[in-house]
């Protein structure tokens, strides 16, 4: 697996604890560190409330098959952005001044060849969840062919971003496939009881 | 058919719950905080009231609190539907009188089937 060393990140970044995100994670914090993310198909959503200089990131992706007139088609995605935003009330960031920078939709390799439309599926719906939100959108990167690496510093709300060679490309798309086929495997819908 | 409440703070959730619940001919009434789900309350008697925890102004489980204390709520089943999964927050929800407690995503098909079971 290749990774990317650190001796290459920006030098607002460089000497800051990293924590990286794989798909399904999110992070929320109000320190100065640095969230790290690898994204193909896949959505980041980078919160900041500048109220209270604090942010968190997500990473995230739809699965493929889904009816697009039925809105709980995209419920794992309403759940990873709902995450986010608890963690961030949790740690009191005000939901209202809320700002988002969206990432990712890339169409990589495998995943455009074998499920086309995952990458504009993710796009549509995370745009779509901001706007019913009200949380505006002050930056954005989307869709494309390449995969991206996004740096996001939560306690200031900077984001760094630059395209990954053929090589990540692969790799990320591998990820994301097995990220899949085990969607559809593994049960994510929460449980239910009766008091 | 039942009249439900919906109360969340995101809208994309009220829009899923809406649409599984209508998909099978419940009418929903939805609410995006406590304050407004117990005000709302009052002015229609609702059979089912599915609310979500984590919400600004009034949370779900001051939102059962304040619903257990009016007459007309006594005995309405109210089911939370929470990114909750802790046990300490289940109980706090049992104590507070919540009939049930279901952690999101949900999934459409077992939401109505424990929206049939609490209905009776």
């Amino acid at each position: 697996m290749k990774s990317v060393s650190s001796s290459s990140l920006p030098a607002e970044v460089r000497d800051l604890t990293r924590i990286t995100l794989h798909i399904g994670g999110l992070y929320a914090s109000p320190r100065p560190i640095v969230l790290d993310t690898v994204l193909g198909s896949c959505i980041a959503a980078c919160l900041y409330d500048p109220a209270t200089k604090m942010g968190g990131m997500n990473h995230f992706m739809l699965p493929e098959s889904a009816e697009s007139n039925d809105p709980t088609s995209t419920r794992y995605g309403v759940n990873a952005m709902e995450l986010l935003i608890n963690e961030l009330m949790k740690l009191k960031a005000r939901r209202q001044s809320l700002q988002a920078k969206i990432f990712g939709g890339g169409h990589v390799l495998r995943i455009r060849e074998k499920l086309d439309g995952v990458p504009q599926r993710n796009i549509d719906f995370i745009r779509k969840f901001l706007e019913l939100e009200y949380i505006p959108v002050v930056q954005e990167d989307l869709g494309g062919y390449q995969p991206r690496r996004v740096l996001f510093s939560p306690h200031t709300g900077q984001v760094f971003m630059r395209y990954l060679d053929r090589g990540y490309a692969q790799h990320t798309a591998d990820e994301e496939l097995t990220y899949l086929q085990n969607l559809h495997k593994r049960k994510l819908d929460g449980d239910a009881t009766l008091f | 058919m039942a009249t439900i409440m919906a109360v969340d703070d995101t809208a994309s959730m009220r829009q899923m719950i809406s649409f599984t619940l209508n998909s099978v001919g419940h009418s929903v009434v939805q609410a995006c905080d406590g304050q407004e789900a117990l005000k709302l309350a009052q002015e229609k008697q609702v059979d089912l009231v599915i609310a979500d925890i984590n919400m600004p102004k009034m949370d779900g489980i001051t939102l059962v609190k304040s619903l257990r204390k009016l007459s007309d709520y006594k005995l309405t089943p109210i089911l939370m539907l929470t990114t909750e999964s802790q046990s300490t927050k289940r109980q706090e929800g049992k104590s507070a009188g919540a009939t049930g407690w279901i952690v999101k995503p949900f999934n459409p098909d077992q939401l109505v089937a424990i929206v049939k079971k609490v209905l009776g």
